[in-house]
């Protein structure tokens, strides 16, 4: 369930051309966001938002991951 | 469109703010991709400065199975890890006031710096620092980010 909906966000970032190198593309897949976050706000994992993961500090939206650390865009 | 940080197979690349290790994870997934040659794999040092942060991340590295392509660090990101240095990409996941000398220090000659430089506020400039063949380095401003503040020696004082 939870793969689906990472599969429906990475796609919608593909739609809006925001996720474009195949390479980018493969790393999402591979490395899905829900692994990454504290219990209480894994219903989020797949929400094109940051999510708090304690100590003041944020994971990033995945839109954001891909425009401003991976870089594949400066469209913000 | 470009991408900023020119990732391949191969890299050696240090990443300055861990957060949860998604993203090293994803850059590793880059480098040294799975099904790959490990003999052809990069590597990706990651350095947090919350020490209960670093664990979460570590934890989450090993579960996804990708603690041997990243190594996670408790310490002061904004001195770089010289240790493994030099590096051909650096990015920073936090904003700094200013570009921290180690880390220009610790890029290879045509390596790439990947930064967000300006205030506290939420509001800096994604700069792309490349350090040419002459050790001089060429400067880019790819446009407005919005980043945590970056903490430590070269971060803001919190």
């Amino acid at each position: 369930m939870e793969g689906n909906d990472w599969e429906r966000l990475v796609q919608n970032l593909i739609r809006e051309r925001i996720l474009r190198s195949p390479e980018i593309i493969r790393a999402f897949r591979k490395v899905p966001r829900e692994k990454f976050i504290p219990e209480n706000v894994k219903v989020h994992a797949c929400v094109d938002t940051p999510l708090p993961i304690g100590h003041g500090q944020t994971i990033s939206a995945p839109h954001n991951t891909v425009n401003a650390v991976l870089g594949e865009t400066w469209l913000l | 469109m470009n991408e900023a940080l020119k990732l391949e197979v191969g890299q050696h690349i240090l990443e300055v703010g861990a957060g949860s290790g998604w993203h090293a994870c994803t850059i590793a997934e880059i480098v040294a991709p799975s099904g790959t040659p490990r003999s052809e794999w990069g590597h990706i040092y990651t350095i947090e400065i919350v020490q209960e942060l670093a664990d979460f991340a570590r934890r989450n590295i090993m579960r996804v199975g990708y603690g041997d392509r990243v190594t996670i660090i408790a310490g002061d990101g904004s001195l770089g890890f010289p240790e493994k240095a030099p590096y051909d990409r650096i990015l920073v996941t936090a904003a700094a006031p200013e570009i921290p000398e180690p880390l220009v220090e610790q890029l290879k000659v045509n390596g790439i710096l990947l930064i967000p430089v300006g205030g506290t506020s939420f509001f800096q400039s994604l700069m792309r620092i490349t350090k040419l063949q002459d050790g001089k380095l060429k400067r880019e401003n790819l446009g407005g980010v919005a980043f945590v503040p970056l903490r430590g020696k070269y971060g803001f004082k919190v």
